[in-house]
């Protein structure tokens, strides 16, 4: 029972990470139909810019917004520079932009800086742990916890509240009727994409304290576990990336406590299994897309 | 020249050993133990006197087909260690009257591309390399020995993939292999009284699992135990179900073994050491490529195999000096750079012992080299592709490593 | 019921028209395309004569390349489905090839702990190739069988999973695979004669998929998977077919590159290779076989060309600097250029066979098209054809949507050879009720019968049973050719319609005016164009009855009259009962000898045009109560 617990809150300390992200890959896709592989670039850019703020002994009070806005600069510069002018585009033609991105921010670190890996170290509270009765409880885990449900009921506030919030909510839903009612298709993108980056930018920033190194292709790995978690969700759906993200995390900790060693290494496998048949079960209702078109 | 120096003179021992072996590929073999009596040796009291004992025709061609990716750890330092050695070679006369050649091509590319690597491979050959220097893994390794097909020896200067050990295929490996190393930690943590141990292993590249399952072997079979294998994968951020099962153990183990290094061992150690386990922790030359010690403090007291280390015995640390002299800044890391001019070295000693540049005649006269590099004492004589060298175990002490032992291990793992 | 005067007709009269056209699609496209294909490897071979043997590396890397993008391009390019899998399938059967070709005394070192007994056995490389293409066929049918029934970013997703869980297992099945630890020794091929054989082979394959029946159902499921619904295409088996075919062809291609490196390992057929390969398919046109081999050569080569600048050589009097990952920045750049200046790829539609053969077309005077119109593109006019089969009824049909219920208890009954038509205000329900009817729509309550037949289940089997539609919003086969568009309506007839019988496609598109423009692609037509395009689309399927939804919306009212004329050529033309979906009052009473009211989801009124006309409730309905 106590590693049953234990367990569940190491999982929500990843799942929170993957759940920031999450809701930024799905809200782009509620938006424009965009499965955003660019966006773990946004994480790559903070960790370069905490690398050189942390060489220059700049404090990590300051290092982190810097972080963060770098993140949501980069991520309209993409939406301005590239996905704007595809965004009629197939999902294809996007999803392949996307990824055209990625690989061009992987060489540009490689050849701007180096594809040697740059460090940088970690604060202290980064790897605090305190006993709470039988629970080994990590500082880092709450704050990350915290931080992102701060971030959800932030998230959900300003989608109910602000003009903004209710333009994406329209666009999400039928976004050739949301610009009959005025919506500005740009600027609802464009904001997108600034309010993705944001969250990818303290995402990132809770993930970067701890690994303590910027490499050029280190964006992939958890933008992939992202996605994962908002096709668990079920795309478009900001709650289900929240749900998607936290369960993606609680079940990698669960599998990798619980497989048999020699199984271990299959964890990413048996989760794809159960998304491929949950795909084959009801893939209308897991993409929570308006998929009757007009007709 | 400002550069005569211990890499020249390690370049001249070379030389000396090399000339012991012979000139002739036939009669190599049986003059070996010869080549043995180098080792051991600081000076190089024969420097002056062998060089001029071979005269080549040609100059020495050597390529490096470097992975700049994720073999970038050990080929960055690889590269300019070789660079470096080339250069002070040729600045004291070269080799065989002819100046030594090197020719660097990446092969590394993303999305990684074998095909790519080669075609460079290739072309190195087109141009003339007599040896070829080989990158530190085996998805890029294999595809070159491919294309060499035996024809020129392939050094591969940071790799300790055993798979990259074979000379029938002209295939040798600068320093020792997975097995090797793993087999020293074992024997080094039974030296130190540790009767328990866990270990960590991916099956994302055979470095983090070969080298597990020959701990595994060497400190079961010294009468330890291996509680558990726990896994993991590259890219990890948080190890805290790991740490706090190993946390949960009663007794804890005396040792964690894992070849993982930075960013994940960084993240690891301070996981581990924040949830109050205080099990030593031991690794592999991993630790040494992303230099773990620039952790901080929960990475004092670990330990890690590595290729060499500065001491009396060797040039390691005048090579380090002289780089940063000559170049302004320092090689990185504590041996790859050294390697990459042990693997020059090497080169240069076949080149000598076979007094030629033809492949099948440097393949054969490896058999015989046994050299005194920068980082001590190398030979092939009698092992096939991994030279027998000691397996140097370091420590974290004050925020740098030290040595704290080397051997060679009584018991290699797999046979 | 059924007119005897018809029976007397032969079927076989309707020529089949798709076999000779596929003959004459196909050859000049594969002459074409491997004549380009020649040339290019002769300039290759001109190349590699002057310098390095990696130059012949360079040559066969990119002939084994293209095998592997014409294999992405049968299914992706004619489906319009993106698989991260195809690599997945690729590394099964490279696997299985090389665990039967390498040889034994090798195998007891590498992987002694084998299951199967295959460290003992070792097949000559061409067998052990054989079977990997065999293999890779069944994974391909069977990762098919689950991605085929998906569509869109599902398939997508359920084919990366697939290409993981294949990484995932050869890195942890190390008895099998030896792991991560690449498996060396495999026997390698030597030279360029596989290579340019299976290029040749690749681009055979490609050309004649795109051609076959299954290629072109395949294709216009791609380009719209309702309206192919609509002509009686189903969109599960063309799709699993084309899976099945590129799989193979992958297949091919991962071994071929497998014996081309010499080893295999769990990442050499990677996500981001997947990648790499997508790129190169794009970049050219993912949709032609010409644009898979410029998009293959241009990546190849470009990435080429900047791995040797990335080396910093002297070149072109000038010492360039040492440039670490210049290949992948040439990728990423070349990628996204295209894209966002040509997402269609640097050659969009254009292949060069099609090319080959509208030049011979053009030049060649005697192209003899029945009912070929003057320059002024008039209308022929086609014999008329005898109604046959029953009615259609509705009885009882009905949907409600979540309480709403937007169609209600709707009966009527239309019959054969009549002009039917159904009015309505807007959001009275009619385009529910046509949805409902063609199966897009399950209803809630009721039946449609045709003749002695219940109509069920999904759209296109109900277009097969005689219901063939048109669209309010135009839903022609875009980048398909006119002639195209209605010849897959015709093929799908040969099949399931063939008791009935048929209008020549060249007689449609005289019927229709369309003669003239018969090989510009749908999407260049102008909106009347359109509209005719599609009923002649519908007419070629030999339905029973037509249902035209809305087939004037958008239009003036003397292009109107024009309209109502058409759809009474057509429909005599081809002996078919119409069902009018309208909401102009005008147009229909024009058109129809009988008429239906729908308002709010309900029947309103029922009559003649005369009869509907003088209806109050119908005044009322249309006009609201103050013109009561």
């Amino acid at each position: 029972m106590t590693q049953f617990v234990q367990n569940l809150i190491d999982g929500l300390g990843n799942g929170s990470t993957y759940a920031l992200l999450a809701v930024g890959v799905s809200m782009l896709f509620g938006v424009m139909h965009l499965v955003n592989f660019a966006h773990g670039e946004l994480l790559t850019i903070g960790a370069y810019v905490i690398y050189g703020m942390r060489s220059n002994d700049i404090s990590w009070w300051a290092t982190i917004p810097v972080a963060i806005l770098s993140a949501v600069m980069l991520s309209m510069l993409i939406e301005f520079v590239a996905f704007r002018r595809v965004r009629t585009a197939s999902a294809f033609t996007l999803l392949l932009t996307s990824f055209a991105i990625e690989i061009l921010s992987h060489a540009a670190w490689r050849i701007g800086v180096s594809s040697t890996p740059r460090r940088f170290e970690a604060p202290d509270i980064a790897f605090k742990v305190v006993e709470i009765g039988p629970f080994n409880i990590e500082v880092w885990d709450v704050v990350s916890i915290a931080v992102a449900v701060a971030c959800f009921i932030g998230t959900a506030i300003m989608l109910r509240t602000t003009m903004f919030g209710l333009s994406i909510r329209a666009a999400s839903e039928d976004f050739d009727a949301a610009r009959l009612m005025g919506v500005k298709a740009n600027r609802v993108i464009s904001g997108a994409f600034a309010f993705a980056g944001l969250l990818a930018g303290i995402a990132g920033a809770i993930w970067l304290v701890r690994r303590g190194q910027a490499d050029p292709r280190m964006g992939a790995e958890p933008l992939l576990k992202a996605v994962i978690a908002a096709i668990i969700g079920g795309l478009g759906s900001l709650p289900g990336a929240v749900v998607g993200g936290l369960s993606l995390g609680i079940a990698e900790v669960y599998f990798r406590s619980w497989l048999p060693s020699d199984l271990q290494g299959l964890t990413d496998s048996f989760v794809f299994v159960v998304i491929a048949i949950l795909f084959v079960v009801r893939p209308q209702g897991l993409f929570n897309v308006q998929s009757a078109e007009r007709v | 020249m400002r550069r005569t120096s211990a890499v020249a003179a390690f370049a001249a021992l070379a030389l000396v050993a090399a000339a012991c072996g012979g000139d002739d590929e036939e009669t190599a073999s049986t003059e070996a133990p010869a080549a043995t009596e180098a080792p051991g040796a600081t000076e190089a009291p024969g420097a002056t006197t062998a060089p001029g004992d071979c005269v080549l025709d040609e100059p020495l061609k050597i390529g490096y087909a470097a992975d700049f990716d994720l073999g970038g750890i050990g080929d960055v330092p690889g590269t300019k260690g070789a660079q470096f050695v080339v250069d002070t070679i040729n600045a004291a006369g070269g080799v065989g009257g002819q100046q030594v050649e090197l020719e660097i091509k990446q092969i590394s590319q993303t999305p990684p591309d074998p095909a790519a690597a080669q075609r460079a491979v290739q072309e190195l050959l087109d141009g003339g390399a007599d040896i070829l220097l080989g990158p530190p893994f085996s998805d890029y390794g294999l595809p070159l020995l491919e294309v060499t097909k035996g024809s020129v020896p392939v050094l591969f200067v940071t790799s300790t993939e055993i798979t990259l050990s074979d000379p029938s295929q002209g295939a040798f490996l600068v320093s020792f292999d997975d097995r090797v190393q793993a087999s020293a930690a074992a024997e080094f943590a039974t030296k130190q009284g540790y009767t328990s141990a866990v270990t960590l292993s991916s099956s994302d590249i055979p470095y983090l699992n070969i080298t597990t399952a020959a701990f595994t072997e060497v400190f079961t079979g010294a009468g330890g135990t291996v509680d558990k294998d726990l896994s993991f994968n590259l890219g990890d951020t948080d190890f805290s179900a790991q740490v706090n099962e190993i946390a949960a153990m009663d007794p804890q183990p005396d040792a964690v073994y894992s070849a993982f290094f930075l960013p994940e061992a960084g993240i690891f150690l301070k996981q581990l050491r924040e949830a109050g386990v205080e099990s030593t922790v031991i690794s592999a030359d991993g630790f040494d490529a992303s230099e773990v010690w620039t952790v901080g403090a929960d990475s004092e007291g670990v330990f890690f195999t590595s290729h060499t280390f500065p001491g009396p015995d060797n040039g390691v640390q005048q090579f380090l000096d002289e780089y940063e002299a000559a170049n302004g800044e320092p090689v990185g890391t504590v041996a790859f750079g050294a390697l990459g001019a042990d693997a020059v070295n090497i080169a240069v000693a076949a080149t000598l012992a076979a007094c030629s540049t033809d492949g099948a005649a440097l393949i054969a006269a490896m058999a015989n080299v046994s050299v005194d590099t920068v980082t001590g004492t190398t030979s092939y004589v009698g092992v096939g592709g991994t030279p027998t060298r000691d397996v140097s175990i370091l420590t974290v002490t004050d925020g740098a490593p030290a040595l704290a032992d080397a051997f060679y291990p009584s018991v290699v793992a797999g046979g | 019921m059924a007119d005897a005067t018809t029976a007397t007709v032969p079927a076989t009269v309707s020529r089949p028209a798709s076999r000779s056209q596929l003959r004459s699609i196909a050859l000049p496209s594969l002459l074409a395309n491997w004549v380009l294909l020649a040339g290019l490897f002769a300039v290759g071979m001109l190349y590699a004569s002057g310098g390095s043997s990696a130059r012949d590396l360079l040559i066969s890397d990119l002939l084994i390349n293209l095998v592997l993008v014409l294999g992405f391009h049968i299914f992706i390019g004619n489906t319009g489905v993106l698989s991260f899998g195809h690599l997945g399938i690729a590394s099964v059967a490279a696997y299985t090839m090389a665990l039967l070709a390498v040889p034994t005394d090798r195998k007891t070192v590498l992987i002694p702990n084998a299951p199967w007994g295959i460290p003992e056995i070792e097949l000559s490389p061409l067998v052990a190739s054989l079977i990997g293409i065999g293999v890779g066929i069944v994974v391909a049918a069977l990762l098919g069988l689950v991605a085929a029934r998906t569509s869109g970013l599902a398939a997508t997703m359920i084919t990366l999973a697939f290409l993981s869980i294949v990484r995932q297992v050869a890195e942890n099945r190390k008895d099998l695979t030896g792991g991560a630890q690449n498996l060396s020794s495999v026997p390698r091929l030597e030279g360029w004669s596989w290579p340019v054989f299976g290029a040749f082979i690749a681009v055979l394959i490609a050309v004649f998929f795109r051609s076959s029946k299954t290629g072109r159902l395949a294709v216009a499921t791609r380009e719209d998977e309702l309206a192919a619904g609509a002509m009686g295409i189903e969109v599960f088996t063309p799709r699993l077919v084309a899976f099945v075919v590129s799989g193979g062809l992958v297949a091919f291609g991962g071994i071929l590159r497998v014996q081309s490196l010499g080893s295999i390992g769990p990442s050499q057929f990677s996500f981001e290779f997947t990648i790499l390969i997508l790129a190169m398919l794009v970049v050219g046109g993912m949709r032609t076989v010409t644009g898979a081999i410029a998009g293959t050569v241009f990546i190849t080569v470009g990435k080429e060309v900047t791995r040797f600048l990335g080396d910093g050589p002297d070149f072109l009097g000038f010492t360039w600097p040492v440039v670490d990952g210049l290949p992948d920045l040439f990728l990423a750049g070349s990628l996204l250029a295209v894209l966002l200046t040509r997402p269609n790829g640097l050659l969009g539609e254009f292949d060069l066979g099609g090319w080959v053969t509208q030049r011979f077309r053009r030049s060649a005077p005697a192209m003899p098209v029945p009912g070929e119109p003057a320059a002024d593109a008039g209308f022929a006019v086609v014999a008329p054809q005898q109604a046959t089969g029953g009615e259609l009824v509705t009885s009882g049909l009905g949907v409600v949507f979540g309480g709403f219920t937007a169609v209600d208890d709707v009966s009527i009954t239309v019959a054969p050879g009549r002009i039917h038509g159904l009015i309505g205000p807007n959001g009275a329900g009619k385009t529910t009720f046509v949805n409902l009817l063609t199966g897009i729509v399950e209803p809630t309550t009721g039946t449609v019968r045709l003749g002695d037949k219940e109509l069920r289940g999904a759209p296109y089997k109900r277009a097969r049973d005689g219901v063939a539609r048109t669209f309010q919003n135009l839903r022609v086969f875009p980048s398909l050719s006119v002639r195209e568009n209605v010849a897959v309506a015709d093929l799908v007839a040969h099949d399931h319609r063939s008791h009935r019988v048929g209008v020549s496609v060249d007689e449609l598109l005289a019927l229709s005016g369309l003669t003239h423009m018969a090989d510009r692609s749908a999407a260049t037509l102008d909106y009347g164009n359109q509209r005719r395009l599609e009923i002649a689309r519908a007419a070629a399927l030999r339905p029973d009855f037509l249902l035209l939804d809305e087939p004037t919306s958008g239009m003036s009212s003397s292009e109107s009259l024009e309209m109502v004329d058409h759809v009474r050529r057509v429909a005599t033309a081809i002996g078919a009962g119409v069902l009018v979906i309208d909401h102009d009052l005008g147009f229909i009473t024009n058109i129809c000898e009988h008429i239906t009211v729908l308002d709010q989801g309900a029947v309103l009124a029922e009559g003649t045009a005369e009869e509907i006309q003088r209806d109050p409730r119908v005044i009322e309905a249309y006009l609201g109560s103050g013109h009561a």
